[in-house]
């Protein structure tokens, strides 16, 4: 899958990647990447945060 | 769903790790098979032959790029180490059929032409068992 990272990630291989790249992981890697909140599938919208006034 | 018809090659690709390698124009697997010659004086002038060792490579060729989410750097650093890496030639689509196996580097070349695209390639000599399944 491709995805987009919404933060600063470090890769499982040590590499450090920039907010804002797009790049092919396998699934697996894919889905543990959005479900910790690090990347959203490539098109998609990253999720907005709402703050508390 | 898996992929129907003849599938483009475009969907095929050569992840390192976990991550795919960045900007490649080609990606390649090669299987094969040693055998052992068994001829006989019984064979009665036919070569006999039996099973040896199954080993294979998966090749890469990509554009260069100093920022590729992963390049010629990460596979400097597994060359290097003389490590090995998980390598998976997948598309990634569910039900479609990848190759997967541990390997080392033994070849990285790089290329640079005048006015033209630095290019490289990257060979990956498979270790151990070569997985060949359906994506999830």
């Amino acid at each position: 899958m491709i995805i987009t990272l919404i933060k600063n990630t470090t890769l499982e291989s040590g590499k450090k990647l920039v907010k804002g790249t797009n790049l092919g992981v396998v699934n697996e890697y894919g889905k543990k990447l959005v479900k910790a909140g690090n990347a959203v599938e490539f098109g998609a919208e990253a999720p907005v945060k709402i703050e508390d006034k | 769903m898996a992929t129907t018809g003849i599938m483009n090659g475009t969907l095929l690709g050569v992840y390192a790790g976990s991550t795919l390698i960045a900007h490649a124009t080609e990606g390649s697997i090669s299987l094969s098979m040693d055998t052992r010659d068994a001829t006989t004086k019984s064979s009665s002038g036919s070569r006999d032959l039996l099973e040896a060792t199954k080993s294979g490579t998966i090749s890469v060729s990509a554009l260069y790029a100093e920022d590729a989410a992963y390049g010629v750097d990460d596979l400097m650093t597994s060359w290097a180490a003389r490590t090995t890496l998980v390598v998976k030639f997948s598309t990634e689509v569910s039900g479609d059929h990848y190759w997967s196996a541990s390997a080392y580097i033994s070849s990285i070349e790089v290329s640079a032409g005048m006015e033209d695209n630095v290019t490289y390639s990257a060979t990956f000599e498979l270790t151990g068992a070569i997985t060949y399944s359906a994506v999830a």
